[in-house]
């Protein structure tokens, strides 16, 4: 009888006896790092839509490697770092979530289908409330994109490397992704999972850097809606085509998403019952769902296994915490300047994590004056938010090529 | 001052001076839109007064 090993019957565990020792340890410390996502989603201290699915992914990609032909160990969830299109093609026949990952991930539709569904549940007429405040928030809240790029380099990342880690501060997934691709692409995938795995901290640190910096008594200030002028669904339609088309002419690297999300306020103002109804539920919570699942099987423990991702992962967090940091800064001289009738938690809210943010910064109020409103506001904080991510990331594409 | 440090300036204030072009821009195009609405009704009522004129 043919001598053979019993522990091979189960490859999940051979290969986990066969490894190098740090691929071992990482693999468990990412099993365990997605059962506490769960833990943390199902308890919603993190954000539960993306966190879920997230941990669940990360737990089962990093359970079940195995051998594949040649010996190799790997997964049949996904290859990230496959290029070669014949190769592609192969791992599109057998890796189950390879074709979800090359048609909607790498190309960024998954967050173009988001950010259309976030277009349907913005009230627009928030943003002309006050664009240059909002947009002073939102450049403040560029710190963390601006001020990480010279602590990578000093870290010992390139200028390439050092301005995709930047942009987490801009807290915009999309933006991060699109950075990554065109300038570290070696290093796409740690970034891409780096961020977004601190924009779901946004949701569960946030409120306690507000609470740190704003004392209750400025959080509860309550702001003057009736500046907010009565926009009509037809001005808001006029409004979205002009400027998505101004937009998509001045940053063409954002078109992608202006597009998306001014097509998504349209349909709101179109009162186009049929396709809100399909783009809110299916659509949008589906595109949430299959994110969680794609970013978790990324982190397969041979896939983030880079030297630099340590490095990254503190680059990461300091570019989120500077940019909150920038964003209620930039509140406090708004408070200032309107002697004392401006909130400065909507500071937050500049911190494009749309809508993430703008929630945090109105549960943060709300505790602390129930009858204070500033989501409007801080809607329009956001917006500017994304407007001016999508502009450092016009910057930093153009400039940093020039420079190498 | 090195150059990192010095790229992020650059990058900051350009984003800086782009973000308040673009905030003038979406003021100008709501201003431009509520100017276009308020001369419509300015020549309704124009058109209302000539024609009442005209029946009496």
């Amino acid at each position: 009888m043919p001598e053979f090993a019993f522990i091979n019957l189960f490859q999940g565990l051979a290969t986990l006896l066969a490894a190098d020792t740090s691929v071992t340890v990482a693999r468990l410390a990412l099993i365990v790092l997605g059962i506490a996502l769960v833990y943390l989603g199902a308890r919603n201290i993190l954000d539960p839509l993306l966190m879920i699915p997230m941990g669940f992914g990360m737990l089962s990609v990093n359970a079940a490697v195995l051998f594949l032909a040649g010996g190799q160990m790997g997964t049949i969830f996904i290859d990230p770092l496959a290029s070669d299109p014949a190769q592609l093609m192969e791992v599109l026949q057998i890796d189950f979530l390879q074709p979800l990952y090359t048609f909607t991930f790498s190309n960024g539709l998954i967050a173009c289908f988001i950010f259309l569904g976030i277009g349907v549940m913005t009230e627009i007429g928030y943003v002309l409330a006050s664009p240059f405040s909002s947009m002073f928030i939102a450049i403040c809240a560029e710190l963390g994109t601006v001020a990480t790029f010279p602590i990578a380099v000093a870290m010992g990342l390139n200028y390439s490397e050092a301005a995709s880690i930047a942009m987490v501060g801009g807290a915009d997934g999309p933006m991060v992704l699109y950075t990554s691709l065109m300038l570290a692409k070696d290093l796409f995938v740690p970034i891409t999972i780096v961020a977004y795995l601190y924009l779901s901290l946004t949701y569960g640190g946030y409120p306690y850097l507000i609470k740190l910096l704003i004392p209750k008594r400025l959080r509860g200030i309550p702001m003057d809606l009736s500046k907010i002028p009565t926009v009509t669904p037809a001005e808001k339609i006029a409004f979205s085509v002009i400027t998505c088309t101004v937009l998509s002419f001045l940053f063409p690297v954002a078109a992608p998403l202006f597009m998306s999300f001014f097509l998504g306020v349209t349909i709101r103002e179109a009162n186009l019952k049929h396709y809100i109804a399909f783009i809110e539920g299916p659509l949008l919570y589906g595109s949430t769902l299959f994110l969680g699942i794609l970013l978790g099987v990324l982190c397969e423990a041979n896939t983030i296994m880079n030297p630099k991702i340590l490095i990254l992962l503190v680059l990461g967090i300091l570019a989120l915490l500077l940019s909150g940091v920038g964003g209620i800064i930039g509140g406090y001289v708004l408070y200032l300047i309107n002697k004392g009738k401006f909130n400065p938690v909507i500071g937050i809210a500049g911190v494009s994590c749309i809508p993430t943010t703008s929630k945090v910064a109105q549960k943060a109020v709300s505790e602390a004056n129930p009858q204070a409103l500033v989501l409007p506001y801080a809607i329009g904080a956001n917006i500017s938010g994304v407007i001016t991510s999508a502009i450092i990331t016009g910057i930093y594409i153009t400039l940093i090529p020039v420079l190498k | 001052m090195n150059e990192p440090v010095m790229i992020a300036l650059i990058v900051f204030f350009a984003g800086a001076l782009i973000a308040y072009a673009t905030a003038a821009l979406i003021k100008g195009i709501f201003w431009s839109l509520r100017f276009r609405g308020e001369m419509k009704i300015r020549e309704r009522e124009k058109w209302n007064d000539a024609a009442a004129a005209t029946k009496s």
